[in-house]
């Protein structure tokens, strides 16, 4: 074999390994959660990755994992996870606060045979993208002045019964 | 013949109605202090102002006539329909002030759903949602399920009149005591065991789940309420997938069928006689519902190839069959999954469950068992008759805290109420059609909002039109009282007109 011809089987080679298999095939696809929840059935079973804000608590599942659940976008999903991974995660959401976000790759499972057939979303990487903030209250003063008034014709209200069950019984 | 009511009986009216927002407004204090206790201070100022609004509104309500005033049949129906108006109305001020509800309407959607037991929500944001408004949310659940009319009757009118036309106004015509203010705090002892041996139970589960000790028991008491009345709200948009457990489903499943026995039989429990359990016609007739239709969800999630083992599917099945019957609605899938990915005969019994409800005189809602059974007695009878010669007599006899003989009459009245839910559901349907949706799941939600049911296969939700939010709360008013005491109300608000065509 000539050597022209080595070089163009070596490239040959190359490009079958190099377009059969394109670096981007083995990413997982990146998915909102809602989409997760209403393609279930065509996402079982694949790895996907996803972002969204930790919410509650980390819940102790069995041996040496947690769930996670995700919130995005108003839809929450529960993510199993190890331990270890969940540790990254400083901040929960709740009223005083946001959680972390957290960029979660996982595979979906339909119906999870692990757990009791929900649909839920099994971990392999976990990383916290954005920390979470406290949340301010904001107080509305005119709120107090309604109560206030609404208690004040309720005291009102009470003398005047009062008043008339006197006058009721001194007439009997 | 149409009651003509007088300006004495509208008095009356207005001061019992007084007495019930009064009661609804210090009500209020129970999420006012657990936020202060929580230094959660904007919701704090939502229950004063809506504490305000609702003691201040019912103390001038109640001047309009003198103290004992007594109460008819008749006006105890008005009171009735028009209370559980005017509680939602008052105890939907807080949420709509939290900023968590797109509109007032969303808020009051929301109180008619947690004070009837519904547990449909439109709430937003739920998991940044402020513990108050939770408690509030969840409270509503404890008096509603329990009757507005019966946690008044314990507490203010232990010694006034009217209290027999108001209890047996709000559908519900148990004595298990000899007077009906035992009777109503008969019904607060049996919900309160429940409640403790629940929310314990729940705590010591979320507690070896790694919550905090506050976070453990304030869910463990709301998922208590929620399922022993059969409400079906959670602090969590998730529901009940929130806490990926089959222990919460075990013991979930435990409340749910206490919620849905009669007090009758919780009484009989409680006394230590169990032959009733066994005997009941209600009983039997809830047990073969949830049976056939357990199997029936679970052969159609089975079709589906979904889950890997029968476990499984029986787990799914009869949790959502059970959660459909008792009309709890917590549910361990997604809503849409219902419509997008078990969708078939899974479906259609779960439909079916939530239209033929719990037991009578309990916290569930539908049709209910009793009346279900006595259908079914009335056509095998009927059959029998059929069959028969000419000159047989052929009687049916049903078995509900004694032995009796199925009469005619009781026959219709089953009947009727039955009919009555059936149109309840088909015109809720035929609402949601008409605003767009699909005629599976817009059957599917208004079963579960007239039944006081609550599960959703999505159409519930801040977006819908307002046309369908109105409806789903007349549904869910209507579906709590059983009717007649909206007819009732519909009739003497008539009859000026009605009256004097009559003459």
């Amino acid at each position: 074999m000539s050597r022209e011809c080595t070089a163009a089987v070596v490239v040959a080679a190359l490009l079958w390994v190099v377009c059969s298999a394109p670096a981007y095939a083995a990413q997982p696809v990146v998915v909102r959660v809602g989409d997760i929840v209403q393609r279930a059935v065509e996402l079982d079973g694949s790895e996907v990755t996803f972002e969204g804000e930790a919410i509650g608590e980390a819940l102790r599942a069995d041996g040496d994992s947690v769930w996670v659940n995700v919130l995005d976008e108003g839809t929450a999903i529960g993510v199993w996870m190890p331990d270890d991974m969940a540790e990254q995660i400083e901040r929960f959401g709740a009223y005083r606060q946001t959680g972390d976000t957290v960029r979660v790759t996982g595979v979906v499972n339909l119906a999870c045979d692990r757990h009791g057939g929900d649909l839920d979303v099994h971990a392999t990487a976990l990383e916290v993208t954005g920390s979470g903030e406290p949340r301010s209250e904001r107080l509305r003063p005119l709120e107090a002045l309604v109560g206030a008034i609404g208690f004040a014709c309720a005291g009102a209200a009470a003398l005047v019964a009062r008043t008339r069950e006197r006058k009721r019984f001194e007439e009997t | 013949m149409w009651v003509q009511r007088t300006r004495d009986d509208v008095r009356a009216i207005a001061r019992y109605l007084g007495m019930l927002v009064i009661g609804i407004g210090i009500l209020m204090a129970v999420p006012l202090v657990t936020a202060l206790l929580l230094q959660e201070h904007a919701p704090a100022l939502d229950y004063f102002a809506g504490a305000g609004l609702a003691i201040g509104f019912g103390s001038v309500l109640m001047l309009a006539a003198p103290k004992r005033v007594p109460l008819n049949a008749s006006n105890g129906l008005i009171v009735t329909a028009l209370g559980w108006l005017f509680a939602a109305l008052f105890a939907a001020v807080p949420l709509a002030l939290s900023g968590h509800y797109g509109s007032y309407l969303d808020a009051l959607f929301e109180s008619m759903s947690s004070l009837t037991t519904s547990g449909l929500t439109l709430v937003q944001d739920l998991d940044h949602l402020a513990n108050a408004h939770n408690m509030w949310r969840h409270l509503m659940h404890l008096v509603g399920g329990q009757g507005i009319v019966v946690a008044v009757l314990s507490f203010a009118l232990a010694h006034g009149g009217g209290a027999v036309s108001l209890y047996l106004a709000e559908g519900r015509d148990e004595r298990i005591m000899p007077n009906v203010v035992n009777t109503a705090r008969f019904i607060w002892f049996v919900t309160a065991v429940y409640v403790l041996l629940g929310t314990t139970a729940l705590s010591a589960l979320n507690l070896v789940r790694g919550m905090g000790a506050v976070r453990a028991t304030l869910h463990a008491f709301w998922a208590t309420v929620a399922t022993f009345d059969t409400g079906g709200f959670g602090p969590q948009s998730q529901n009940a997938l929130y806490y990926h457990s089959g222990w919460f489903e075990w013991i979930t499943t435990m409340l749910m069928l206490a919620g849905t026995f009669n007090f009758s039989l919780h009484a009989d429990i409680w006394r230590g006689d169990r032959r009733e359990l066994f005997k009941n016609t209600e009983v039997r007739t809830l047990a073969l519902n949830i049976f056939v239709l357990s199997v029936l969800v679970s052969a159609g999630l089975a079709a589906t190839r979904a889950f890997g083992s029968g476990l499984e599917v029986a787990r799914k099945g009869i949790y959502h069959v059970l959660s459909a019957n008792t009309g709890t609605g917590h549910q361990t899938l997604y809503a849409v999954q219902w419509m997008r990915d078990y969708g078939g005969l899974g479906f259609v019994a779960v439909v079916l469950a939530m239209a033929f409800g719990g037991m009578a005189s309990s916290t569930a809602g539908g049709i209910k068992a009793l009346r279900v059974g006595l259908i079914g007695k009335g056509v095998v009878r009927w059959v029998k008759a059929a069959l028969a010669p000419p000159s047989a007599v052929i009687v049916a006899r049903f078995h509900h805290m004694k032995s009796r003989i199925l009469q005619p009459e009781m026959l219709a009245s089953a009947l009727m109420i039955a009919t009555l839910y059936i149109v309840t559901y088909v015109t809720g349907a035929l609402i949601g059609v008409a605003c767009g949706y699909g005629v599976p799941e817009s059957v599917f939600e208004s079963v579960s909002a007239a039944a006081n049911v609550g599960l959703s296969t999505g159409i519930t939700s801040p977006s819908m039109p307002a046309a369908l939010k109105v409806t789903y709360i007349v549904q869910m008013w209507a579906g709590r009282l059983e009717f007649i005491a909206l007819f009732a109300l519909v009739a003497a608000l008539l009859q000026p007109v009605i009256g004097r065509r009559a003459r």
